[in-house]
């Protein structure tokens, strides 16, 4: 077990309510949504916790991941390219 | 082409989409297609009704051209207008489908604990293979994988990046069920791609 999980396990032990207040609050933690005071609070025990302080960077990561690797360029089909040019010339909506 | 040329290639794009110049348009395909491609396929899933959503979208640039007015980047609202006529196809799909609805579901307008959302073991993830396959192979396989709701409100909000109102007016969501939505994909997303996160040592406190 790693030094992280170990710090983790037994910092939920020693504050289990703050923990679970964490989870409770992340999103609004990460869409900038908390007021001062309580973001100040939760990031007191992020500093304090290694485990939430990880979750917390994780579900951070998946929001960044998720943005830079679904929207890849995708080479549109010749034929396709050839469609939608057609679709341009010949479309009544289009004048 | 620098991205100083691609802003002028832009500016002249949208000044002649303005002027009502329709060769702009093949123009707009020849710059910007394979970025909306990805885009409507990332919604529709193929090819022919990704063509239908491309469609879609041109019509839209060119009736809403009047109203762009470049405080965002061109490039960032056409994807937009694309993920738009993506979302709306979808919609129209599921109607003809009598299929998932993707409105919000009772359950998530409250503010009560958010249950797991669990994706489905079908797809690569997580077994060796997977482990050293492209890290971007994984991301796209894990939100193919999540329910078409919740996959919808991530392709809206994390991959396009826009503003949870435009989102709820797309979805036409509420925003507690909004966000309850949005918690669970990103909480089941993290739990698919926890493998693959580079230097942590992450767990659920």
């Amino acid at each position: 077990m790693s030094l992280n999980r170990i710090l983790g396990f037994f910092g939920c032990l020693f504050h289990p309510g703050k923990c679970q207040r964490t989870k409770q609050l992340l999103f609004e933690y990460v869409e900038g949504e908390l007021d001062q005071d309580t973001q100040h609070r939760l990031e007191k025990h992020l500093g304090d916790c290694p485990s939430c302080l990880h979750y917390v960077k994780s579900y951070r990561q998946i929001i960044e991941l998720t943005h830079r690797h679904c929207l890849p360029d995708t080479p549109i089909p010749p034929a396709l390219k050839q469609k939608l040019c057609e679709f341009i010339e010949q479309n009544p909506d289009l004048k | 082409m620098t991205k100083t040329d691609t802003q002028i290639s832009d500016a002249q794009l949208v000044a002649r989409l303005k002027q009502r110049d329709r060769s702009a348009l093949e123009q707009l395909i020849q710059l910007h297609g394979a970025k909306m491609y990805g885009v409507a396929l990332q919604f529709m899933r193929n090819e022919h009704d990704a063509r239908e959503v491309m469609q879609d979208a041109l019509v839209s640039i060119w009736n809403k051209i009047g109203s762009f007015e470049g405080k965002s980047a061109f490039t960032s609202w056409i994807y937009r207008v694309t993920a738009n006529a993506g979302l709306m196809a979808l919609r129209k799909k599921k109607r003809h489908e009598n299929d998932v609805s993707l409105d919000a579901t009772s359950s998530e307008d409250d503010d009560g604990p958010v249950p797991a959302l669990r994706l489905s073991d079908q797809g690569p993830l997580p077994d060796k293979v997977a482990m050293t396959g492209e890290l971007g192979e994984q991301v796209r396989a894990a939100i193919d994988r999540l329910p078409e709701p919740y996959r919808m409100v991530v392709l809206l909000r994390d991959v396009e990046e826009l503003p949870m109102n435009e989102v709820m007016d797309a979805t036409g969501l509420s925003e507690p069920a909004l966000k309850s939505r949005l918690h669970r994909a990103r909480l089941a997303l993290r739990e698919a791609l926890l493998p693959y996160l580079k230097g942590q040592d992450i767990q659920t406190p």
